[in-house]
């Protein structure tokens, strides 16, 4: 268990990883509710959404990505999901997502923390049914009780495989 | 299967109608797979996919699986990814390289021009094993080019060239190019791939359809407009916002621009991005030195005509869509007939500053991603499209808007405005005569 925070700093440091925890659990059960603007509201004005397109990309300038997302781009696919002409999203899609195996890594300095969590989700849309899962990354800034976002990167194992449509995020 | 009698495919195709049979028959697109995609040039790759002697890539011609190798020669050469001794496929991974191929199952080696090397218990065969016997080689594809460094191959040991198939199309293959200071372009990465239940020609179809955006694209165009109006301008919104918006144009705007069309089935559209980030003549630094670039490789002249030509969807037939601004390309590989493939790739202008790609990278992504808010929405239409030409119910597609009215452009082509079914009825009119040759 070397290099967890949750070895090296006792009580205090549970406390930490559970306060972390209950704050993925919120940010997912937004997505799941489609409270989007709520689950935007979580990202720093300069927050990130990203889905890379290969395994182990490095970054999302110089090779082709799922999402690349900032603040304006959320705010568009959410604008887009409220609209009543969104065809792919007619009926809308149901998603539930299971969160586990989150722990607080090192590097994230006084005023940052890095977390890696796994997901399932679940996605139902017109009697089809879909799973998606992976890894994804956090990197929180403390805000009062909680946590923002300044970037959230998902790894979906089949990130470069063949995918149908997909609107909203993991 | 006995195929279809000439005149029964040719009474599919009328003049500014189409059969719903075209896009729905199950034997119809066997037919395809045999007398389009089995005899006209297709796609297999780009040279920088291959750039070391013995770096090979899987690609496909229809349904056919092949492999792409550079030999050690240097030439590139195209395989039916098929082991001559059991069948076996031979290279299995999407991409790989070495001085051999070693057909996993029996151990059959190949050098790299596909030659057999040598196989396990040569002694087991009478009068030992002929490893010169043509029949043991890895079996090439009939015919192989390359136009600017985009490899093309035919299963069809006849026909026109790669040159004569082209035609004039070739010049957009050329701006495609031209636009690199260096002259050449450079595939980098993995391609996206996307899928959908639908026929192919459904996607080619709609890449140059300028009427569809107002309605398909009504979600993404009101949203990108909503957030503009909020931030007060176009100009400083991020690229993506630009492109969702740039889809707004009103009819009138699209019929100030021009659709072309070429008998072997290949069409072009005119650019329609304008302002900001998206403009043919961006105003930014970046901008300006790519020009800066361009004209000292061209000379000033040379460059204001490759800059004025500018086009946004591409097609060449049966199943390429590229951007030549945006050096995007999109392969469309059929499955069935009811479900399509789509592979998009993005490519660096050699010799541009950098962030010239990370703009490319940026469209292609935007464009080009299952989670696109433009092509979630197109994707989603031709699912509903196939559904409805399902139905028994009503036979025919009207195509007829604006028939007739074409002009001549250039030596065998015609145009007209884009809001006409001129590239619908081209691409169909070389359908029908590929499918009605025995």
């Amino acid at each position: 268990m070397s290099g967890t925070v949750s070895s090296a700093g006792g009580i205090e440091a549970l406390l930490q990883l559970r306060r972390v925890e209950e704050f993925l659990f919120h940010e997912a059960r937004l997505i799941d509710e489609r409270r989007f603007e709520d689950w935007r509201d979580l990202f720093t004005e300069d927050g990130i959404y990203w889905v890379p397109a290969e395994p182990g990309q490095d970054n999302p300038v110089d090779r082709l990505s799922i999402f690349y997302e900032n603040r304006e781009l959320m705010d568009v696919r959410i604008r887009q999901l409220r609209h009543n002409a969104f065809w792919a999203q007619i009926p809308p899609v149901r998603t539930r997502h299971v969160i586990g195996n989150v722990v607080l890594q090192e590097g994230g300095g006084d005023t940052e923390l890095r977390t890696r969590s796994s997901f399932v989700m679940l996605e139902y849309r017109d009697d089809r049914r879909r799973v998606f899962g992976g890894e994804a990354r956090h990197l929180l800034r403390p805000n009062g009780d909680g946590f923002r976002i300044a970037r959230k990167r998902v790894d979906i194992v089949d990130c470069d495989g063949t995918h149908g449509f997909m609107s909203v995020p993991f | 299967m006995t195929a279809p009698e000439r005149s029964e495919i040719e009474s599919l195709v009328e003049t500014g109608r189409v059969h719903r049979r075209v896009y729905t028959d199950p034997e119809l697109f066997a037919l395809e797979m045999e007398r389009i995609f089995g005899r006209v040039w297709v796609l297999v790759g780009h040279d920088s996919q291959v750039r070391e002697p013995g770096d090979w890539i899987r690609a496909n011609i229809g349904l056919r699986d092949v492999v792409m190798i550079r030999g050690e020669d240097g030439e590139i050469r195209v395989f039916h990814n098929r082991c001559p001794h059991r069948g076996m496929t031979v290279c299995v991974p999407a991409k790989g390289g070495g001085r051999r191929l070693v057909c996993p199952y029996h151990g059959w080696a190949f050098d790299t021009a596909g030659k057999l090397l040598g196989v396990p218990q040569p002694g087991g065969y009478d009068g030992g094993f002929d490893t010169d016997d043509a029949r043991y080689s890895m079996a090439a594809v009939a015919r192989v080019d390359s136009y600017r460094g985009f490899v093309f191959a035919s299963l069809a040991a006849e026909g026109p060239t790669l040159a004569e198939y082209l035609g004039e199309i070739s010049d957009t293959l050329d701006n495609f190019c031209d636009r690199a200071p260096e002259g050449e372009v450079e595939m980098v990465g993995a391609p996206l791939r996307q899928t959908f239940e639908g026929n192919w020609k459904l996607h080619m179809e709609n890449s140059v359809d300028a009427v569809h955006p107002g309605f398909v694209h009504r979600s993404s165009v009101e949203s990108a407009q909503g957030f503009i109006a909020e931030a007060g301008s176009a100009e400083t919104a991020d690229q993506a916002i630009q492109m969702f918006n740039a889809n707004g144009f009103t009819l009138n705007e699209w019929d100030s621009i021009g659709i072309h069309g070429y008998d072997g089935g290949h069409v072009f559209m005119d650019g329609f991005y304008r302002g900001g980030v998206i403009d043919p003549d961006r105003k930014d630094p970046v901008f300006q030195e790519y020009k800066a670039r361009m004209a000292a490789a061209y000379g000033e002249e040379r460059m204001n005509r490759i800059f004025a030509r500018e086009t946004f969807n591409n097609l060449i037939y049966p199943n390429l869509s590229f951007n030549t601004r945006f050096q995007q390309l999109r392969v469309i590989r059929p499955v069935s007939v009811d479900r399509t493939d789509i592979h998009s790739y993005v490519f660096r202008l050699k010799g541009a500053p950098e962030e010239m790609f990370h703009t490319a990278v940026k469209f292609v992504s935007t464009a080009n991603s299952p989670a696109s808010p433009v092509l979630a929405d197109d994707l989603a239409v031709f699912e509903q499209l196939q559904t409805g030409l399902g139905s028994e119910g009503v036979e025919w597609i009207d195509l007829s808007r604006r028939s007739g009215r074409e002009e001549p452009f250039g030596n065998r082509g015609i145009r007209d405005r884009a809001t006409s079914e001129l590239p619908m009825r081209t691409m169909l009119g070389a359908w029908r005569r590929y499918m009605a040759a025995a």
